[in-house]
This record gives C-alpha cells, structure tokens and sequence, in this order.
C-alpha cells in the first residue's frame, strides 16, 4: 500500500515538497490554517507574513518539532508528516533557527562535524572504538567543514567554541551547519535578521550562489528587499492562511499582500 | 612541539598506572589498603555517574539503586545460581543494564528536575523495599555470609580464595581499567560529540540527526551496568549486603566527586574521586579533624554550594585556566624571541 502512495505522489505533482491541508492549532488559536504549498527542486521559495502568521510555525511541522493535527508532508514522494525530526534531517531537510542555535562550548569545526556525523554513520560501535571507516569519514568530514568555513570565512577561528562567536558569525555558523550534509531541501528561518547590512549581503551571496548551483531553498524573511531579490516565488501567510503565492513582482501588487501588511 | 611533550599524556598514564599497581605493596596495612579499594571505587562509580551527568547532562540521583541492587542480586542469586565472581558480575552488570534501559525510557520522559527528582523517588523506593522484604533481603538485618570469590588456577588442583584486602584490590583494578577505557572510548569519539550535542541543546541536536533520547539511554545504560559489576564487588568484597547500600549518601558523593572535580572530564572525575575518598580519611586518621558523618555531610553540601557558585566547572576548569595562560604566556615570549 505505500508503495502504491508512493508512485501516486510522485506522479500527481513532482515537488520536490509538497505541503497539503496543513493545520496546526494551539490552544485558542490555529497557527496554520490548511495551507497547500509546494516547493520543486531548484527553486529558491519565499514564506513572507506579518508577525505571527505561522510561518516559523510551519517550519516546524515541516521539519517534524511541531506535530500537526491534520494534512501532510510529502518529501521527494515520501510522506514524512510525524516522523521524529532526526529521521527527517536524515532524509535530506536542513534547518536553522529563528535565534541562531549553535553548540555553545564545541568548536567552530565540531559544530560542522557534529552536523555531519549523523548522516555518515550509524553504527554505534565503530563510532566508539574508531574503526578505520570511522577515521577516513572523519576526514572527509574535516576536508568538507573546512570548505564551508572558507567560504563563510571562519576558518581562522575553527578552534574557538561557538560561545565566542560574535552574532552574525553564529548566524554563519549555523547556515554552514545546514549545509554540510549536502541536503536537496534547506529551511532557512530569517537569515538576514538581527545582523549589519555587509552581513545581510554576504548571506544574500551564499543563497543565490548555492541556489544557482542547484541547490532547494525555503526561506522565511523580513527583510523584503532581500526577499525580492533572491525569490523565484513567494508564498504569503496571514493568520495561518495562505493568501497568496507568486513571483516577486506579482506579490508587490497583490492588495490582499498590502492589506495584511499595512491593513486597510 | 617536541616528541616529549607530545608523549607526555601517554608517560602520564603509564605512570598513573604503576602507582596503583604498586602502591598498594608499600602500604598493604588495614586501613591504608581499604581507602585506596575505596578510591578505586569510587573512581568507578563516578566515571560511570559522569558519563550522564556531565557529558549527556542529565543527572539522575538514582544511580545508588545500580549499586545496591547490583549487591543484592550478587547476595540473593550467587548461591542459588553458583557462579563464581565474574558469573556475578556479569550477572548483575546485564541486569542493571537492563533496569538502566527500563528505568531510561520511563524517566526521560521528563526533563532535568523532573527527572532528577523520579530518579530520588526511585532510590527511596528501592530503599523502602530493601529495608521492609524481610523474606527476600532480611531487612535491616542484612543478607549476611556472601561467598568471597575463589579461582581455580589452571592445570593445577589449586583453588586460590581472595580474603585479603590486597588481593580485593587487584580484583578491582581491571574493572577501573575497563571503565576508564570505556569512557575515555565513549567520550573521545563521535559519540561523545553528539553527547555534548545533546547537553547543550536538544532541539537543535535532533536538527542534525542526532535523537537524544538514544544517547540519554546509551549513557545511563553503560553507567548502570558499570555500577550494577560495582554493586556486585562490593558484595563479594565484605561479604554482607545492608540496605544502607542503596543510599542517599552515595549520591551526594557522587555530586562532590563529580562537581567538584570537574564534570564532564576525565582528569576532574578522578582528581575528585581521589580527593574526596583520601582526604576525610586522612582527616580522621590524623585525629585533626574527627567529625561525625553526619556533620561531614554537611560539609560536603556547603562545599558543594560553594563550587557550584565560585568554580562551576570545578578543579578540572581551575586546572585548565590556569595551564592555558601558562601556554599562552609561553607563546608571547616565544614570539618575542623570533
């Protein structure tokens, strides 16, 4: 039978995600109210909303800390909706946090290795025992971190724990931590918040140059002159519900878009 | 870096370990013999208390259950089942494993004080049940005339029986060379990064794959079982299995050794576990200080306090300050030189 669902999803849309009738409710309140969306390979996707229309809310249904009460999540075919968020990163989902979540007292390259280690290896005994499979991972592991680190520009302060970073240099941190199991789709909450304006660019950089090589983005931002810049669509919230989707230019002069926004 | 200093850790370890295999021949007399099995217990007992408490980071106080059972089942099932002492150990070893995994998928349901506070709920209980089963334990009256290990020595008809202290002590030292090389294993590997993933921040762990609750049971399983092999020497070793065994006090020791050694590092465990097994003995020996246990209790407590506020990462964390500033030191005088 999940064969069956399997080959039916693939054939009824192609996304590389697909969210359907997603709700979720809080007490009192339905964060995400039956939204649709898809997201294909390749694309760089846009979540904009005023404060509290869910977006962050979604993410984590998508990703598996929040569970929702009803619709699904289908990834590349597969139907992922309450699995356990360890399981979904493994499948190929990264994240980063609304307020930047690093491991404080490892180090700038161990946070990287540690955001690795999982999708190369399961084994718990070789992992213990360091088995020589287990040290060539490790390198390989090493060589790509310190690719990362070269291009966020950290890598002279690899050795430093986390603690010591600087804001924005957590933020990158964590971006690089999303990235180094070479996942097919990237969540990003908010990565132009909070930090300087040559920051915001750089970030901007990173995503429309992984994007170009091809690489999935769902990004949920304030900052609208970076959304508009790096969207090929955009998918607007207001109040858990969906109540637009289109290409940045459309989105502009969408009146319900300027409604939620700056009411009436 | 010279080839000295980069041998240095291993010579340190070699030299650690001929002091506790010759130590004991210098000081082989009564007491001195019983505070060195003691501090090897100790060692033991708080390696595998740190496994949780400092490098998962969830402290349970209910790790003298291990210890206590651990004895009992020796105490109870030896006989019955006739193995000999590694029979026992391992018996109790798989068991308390067992309990850890079982007692794990209950407790870490719940979070931090919720969990410390089951885990104590468990202890006393466990304690209630010694004291109060009179047909299965004795009660306060204890399980008494436990069998001392014997081995037979091969190819001969010789059995050796171990009664002295000093051979108790050679008895323990592979199961601290097994712990310390466990944890050290554990620790120092991938493992023990996705442990201290899991201290720091569980949400954004499970971001990266990593399920805490399997690394929660993994170090409290290995930890159990350590303490359940503990548990079952201890048995052997005074031959009598009290319900004081699973004790309270074990747990505020294991909290200073741990503490205020430097949780989370090897170095600190077994400073702490050597201080804090010498020192009040010294202490009494030397008449300088002959407090009541009871008011050594309180003691501890306030030194506890005190290291909590003013060095919360303990001996280790002063040690290794202090070491850092001497190699940074050291740099900027090379670096003046050249």
């Amino acid at each position: 039978m999940s064969e069956q669902r399997l080959i039916a999803d693939n054939g009824s849309n192609g996304a590389l995600i697909e969210v359907q009738g997603l709700t979720k409710r809080f007490i009192g309140v339905t964060a995400v109210d039956c939204v649709d969306m898809k997201v294909y390979s390749g694309e760089l996707v846009s979540l904009i909303g005023p404060n509290g229309s869910g977006k962050t809310t979604l993410f984590n249904c998508i990703t598996g800390f929040l569970r929702s009460e009803e619709g699904r999540v289908v990834f590349r075919g597969r139907d992922i909706t309450h699995e356990r968020p360890d399981k979904i990163v493994l499948q190929g989902i990264s994240r980063t946090f609304q307020n930047v979540r690093v491991f404080p007292s490892l180090s700038v390259l161990d946070n990287l290795l540690v955001s690795l280690q999982q999708h190369q290896e399961e084994d718990l005994w070789r992992r213990t025992f360091h088995a020589p499979k287990i040290q060539r991972l490790e390198r390989e592991a090493v060589e790509r971190a310190l690719q990362l680190l070269e291009m966020i520009g950290l890598t002279d302060l690899r050795e430093e724990p986390a603690h010591k970073l600087v804001f924005g240099q957590r933020k990158l941190l964590e971006f690089a931590c999303a990235l180094i199991p070479d996942p097919d789709l990237v969540l990003l909450d908010e990565p132009a918040a909070g930090v300087g304006t040559a920051m915001v660019e750089q970030m901007k950089q990173h995503i429309l140059e992984l994007n170009r090589a091809g690489m999935t983005f769902l990004v949920v931002e304030h900052n609208m002159g970076v959304v508009m810049d790096i969207s090929d669509r955009i998918v607007v919230l207001d109040h858990g519900q969906k109540i637009a989707e289109g290409s940045p230019e459309a989105i502009r002069e969408d009146p319900r878009v300027l409604e939620a926004y700056f009411g009436k | 870096m010279t080839a000295l200093a980069r041998a240095r850790p291993w010579l340190l370890w070699v030299a650690g370990g001929v002091l506790v295999l010759a130590l004991p021949l210098q000081y082989s007399g009564g007491y001195a013999i019983n505070i060195m099995i003691n501090t090897l217990m100790w060692i033991v007992f708080a390696l595998s208390f740190d496994l949780s408490a400092g490098h998962v980071g969830t402290v349970s106080l209910g790790h003298p259950a291990f210890f206590g059972i651990g004895a009992y089942l020796t105490a109870l099932l030896g006989p019955r089942l006739g193995l000999g002492y590694l029979g026992n150990t391992l018996l109790s070893a798989s068991l308390m494993a067992l309990l850890a995994l079982v007692a794990g998928v209950a407790f870490f349901r719940v979070r931090e004080v919720s969990f410390a506070i089951g885990t104590l709920g468990a202890v006393i209980i466990a304690q209630l049940i010694a004291n109060n089963a009179y047909d299965l334990t004795g009660g306060p009256l204890c399980v008494k005339g436990i069998a001392r290990p014997e081995f037979a020595i091969p190819f001969t008809d010789v059995t050796l029986k171990v009664i002295h202290p000093l051979q108790y002590y050679y008895l323990l030292v592979p199961l601290v060379v097994f712990t310390i090389v466990l944890y050290k294993a554990m620790t120092s590997s991938r493992i023990g990064r996705a442990f201290i993933a899991v201290r720091e921040d569980e949400v954004r762990a499970s971001a990266v794959g990593i399920r805490p609750l399997r690394y929660k049971l993994l170090a409290f399983v290995v930890g159990g079982g350590i303490i359940g092999a503990l548990g079952s020497f201890q048995a052997q070793y005074v031959t009598v299995v009290c319900p004081s065994e699973i004790a309270l006090s074990y747990t505020l020791n294991l909290l200073i050794i741990v503490f205020v050694g430097g949780a989370g590092s090897l170095r600190g465990v077994l400073l702490g576990s050597v201080i804090f097994s010498v020192l009040p003995r010294l202490l009494e020996q030397g008449g300088a200080l002959s407090i009541p246990p009871a008011y050594q209790q309180v003691a501890y407590g306030l030194i506890l306090i005190l290291v909590v506020l003013f060095m919360p990462d303990g001996i280790d964390g002063q040690i290794r300050r202090m070491t850092d500033k001497w190699h940074r030191s050291r740099e900027v005088e090379v670096g003046e030189d050249v």
